[in-house]
């Protein structure tokens, strides 16, 4: 029973996590300027690839399951990071208008 | 005592997370590596950085009773934000735009804490830190009245964030 709960919640985590990754892809093209580009590139990179792990509990591996965790654990801590510093290389190069 | 505590008890963790392993000849490693780890960690940044104030044992666990807050109010700002840049991605961004957040986090690691927070929610990207003026840049997609975000930030701040990192 236990394994077939785990098989559906493991399956809804990887089609949100690819559904957001799509959408997040949709956004990247249509948005414009590299600042809205990076506020659909996070939208992967955060919650996308964190479902994306999370959804290894269908695995019901310890192993798997605990690299997962390292793994979003790593993401969130490393993907705004990414971010800022792009943001931060494009502003220096003279990206867009002046703050408000 | 219960700051380096936690972090040798965390950092032990994830050395046990990443070799998937409990047993106790991997529990004893991870320990004297998250002990070298923090020791070291103290000595550099006792040469680099002035040294805080002490702070008690009742103040660490006040702070320790925020982080609840702190992870789900985040938890919660990430979604509301997801929702915000689907939106826009499927739709028109209303008017994106730069805006400086100023006051707030006052210490280093309050405006790390602040940073990661900001960059994690995907309706906010993180442009510009400046620790002197005390104030981030951040972009937005609707930026067309700067102070309700200036608003929603700081009380985001003040709700989620400055129990824990002040």
């Amino acid at each position: 029973m236990i394994s077939v709960v785990l098989d559906v919640v493991g399956g809804l985590l990887l089609v949100l996590g690819l559904g957001l990754m799509t959408i997040a892809l949709v956004g990247v093209l249509r948005m414009q300027g590299t600042y809205s580009k990076l506020h659909a590139q996070s939208l992967a990179t955060g919650p996308g690839v964190c479902f994306v792990l999370a959804s290894s509990v269908a695995t019901e591996n310890a192993a798997t399951i605990s690299y997962a965790a390292v793994g979003i654990v790593f993401t969130v801590l490393t993907a705004p990071v990414a971010s800022h510093a792009i943001a931060r290389a494009a502003r220096r190069r003279g990206a867009e208008a002046e703050p408000r | 005592m219960i700051g380096i505590l936690l972090r040798v008890v965390a950092l032990t963790g994830l050395y046990l997370l990443v070799v998937s392993s409990t047993k106790l000849g991997d529990i004893a490693t991870g320990v004297v590596l998250a002990s070298l780890v923090v020791a070291v960690g103290r000595r550099h940044r006792r040469t680099s950085a002035p040294t805080p104030a002490p702070t008690s044992t009742r103040a660490t666990l006040r702070r320790l009773a925020g982080v609840p807050t702190l992870i789900g109010g985040t938890v919660v700002d990430v979604v509301t934000g997801s929702a915000d840049v689907i939106r826009c991605c499927l739709g028109r961004p209303p008017d994106p735009g730069l805006v400086w957040l100023p006051t707030g986090p006052t210490s280093p690691s309050s405006f790390a804490a602040w940073g990661i927070r900001l960059g994690i929610t995907p309706n906010t990207v993180v442009v510009e830190v400046d620790e002197e003026r005390g104030a981030v840049l951040v972009h937005v997609l609707d930026a067309h009245d700067p102070e309700t975000v200036r608003d929603e930030q700081m009380a985001s701040y003040r709700s989620r964030q400055q129990r824990v990192f002040p």
